[in-house]
């Protein structure tokens, strides 16, 4: 029979329910997000390892865990969300054919408009998986010309099957290789990445180094 | 006698405070273009285009607050939209309704998730403190939970 008083719950049963990777939650979190090992953030933290004072542009959402993690290794950090951008904003407009479309120069007249060679380092996340298929080489071009020689780029690409709905996160940086993922909507997949795609797309850079997960997400890291 | 508690719906907290503590408020009605300065603190919930300048005071853009315009204040708190270069001695806190397009210079920032920036973010701390050490990678100590295979490849 159950008595009324306190129950001392034994530190072997409270181990099993510790939260899975035992990582402090920040303050500004809400609701917890899936915490992720990524080998390809560690690969890029170690590329930016002892310099100082770099830039760093983060496309995707805003955070205070990724801008403080940057800051407080002394570097300059540049936030751009495309997400919103792409949900919010129409880009839609007619061909010559009367046909829908999407307007990639107006949306790269728009968004990611830096002057030449500035960024040391581009954490892209899923971006290329957002952007409509007209849009994504123009983008990955505008990359190159906006990050300087040797300067790299971390970029995420789903796995799945085309047709597929994938979640879109918001990528919290927790520690130099891990990342929690919260949700912030789905998005049909229309044409998954692979390796040969992404080095074509890519061709323009210095090297890639891919990063095989076993959940749907393949990570790149792209020197330039 | 019984008594019914009062129950107190707040709706704009930061409004209300204002209003309490005789801060300097800009209703959402109102348009002021030009150049705004002043030695208190400053709540927008209307539309201001052109600089404002408060130095050691705190300034407030609330949820109705459309700033174009380049802001220095001791503290700033963004719950509106604002559009310019800002720059907060202190600290600078975009909640989760508020819009900021613009370069930020300060000591502190806060983000809320939802909120929205584009810019860039410049902390300049007031001391020059020591650079904190560099956080010691936990990947020696821990084996990824996943088949992590780097496959590097040099493009022609």
């Amino acid at each position: 029979m159950l008595g009324g008083g306190a129950v001392t719950i034994p530190d072997s049963i409270k181990k099993l329910f510790k939260p899975v990777g035992g990582a402090q939650r920040t303050s500004e979190a809400s609701a917890p997000g899936a915490l992720r090992r990524s080998n390809g953030l560690r690969e890029f933290c170690r590329e930016l390892k002892g310099q100082e004072a770099l830039r760093v542009l983060d496309l995707g959402a805003a955070s205070q865990a990724n801008i403080s993690f940057f800051t407080e290794l002394g570097h300059k950090v540049y936030a751009e969300d495309i997400f919103p951008v792409l949900t919010t904003k129409s880009y839609r407009i007619r061909n010559d054919n009367g046909d829908w479309c999407f307007d990639a120069d107006r949306f790269l007249a728009e968004n990611v408009t830096y002057q030449m060679l500035l960024f040391d380092a581009v954490l892209c996340w899923d971006l290329f998986d957002l952007l409509d298929e007209t849009a994504v080489r123009p983008v990955a071009a505008r990359l190159h010309r906006v990050v300087k020689p040797g300067g790299i780029l971390l970029s995420f690409f789903h796995t799945a099957e085309p047709g597929a709905s994938v979640p879109i996160y918001r990528y919290r940086i927790q520690g130099e290789d891990t990342l929690e993922l919260l949700p912030r909507g789905e998005r049909v997949l229309r044409r998954p990445l692979n390796n040969r795609n992404i080095e074509v797309l890519f061709k323009e850079f210095h090297s890639l180094k891919f990063f095989l997960a076993r959940d749907n997400l393949r990570e790149v890291l792209i020197v330039r | 006698m019984a008594t019914t508690p009062i129950e107190r719906k707040t709706f704009e907290p930061d409004r209300e405070a204002s209003i309490r503590s005789g801060m300097a408020h800009i209703g959402k009605s109102v348009l002021v273009k030009g150049e705004l300065s002043g030695s208190e603190d400053l709540y927008i919930d209307g539309e201001v285009e052109g600089t404002v300048e408060l130095r050691d005071h705190n300034l407030t853009v609330g949820p109705n607050g459309r700033v174009r315009a380049n802001l220095n204040a001791k503290e700033i708190t963004v719950q509106g939209k604002v559009q310019g270069n800002v720059r907060a001695t202190d600290k600078i806190e975009i909640r989760k309704s508020g819009s900021l397009i613009g370069d930020i210079i300060t000591a502190r920032i806060t983000i809320e998730d939802g909120a929205y920036f584009k810019g860039s973010i410049d902390i300049q701390r007031p001391e020059p403190a020591g650079r904190p050490e560099p956080k010691k990678s936990e990947a020696a100590a821990v084996t990824p939970p996943y088949v992590g295979v780097g496959i590097e490849k040099k493009l022609p």
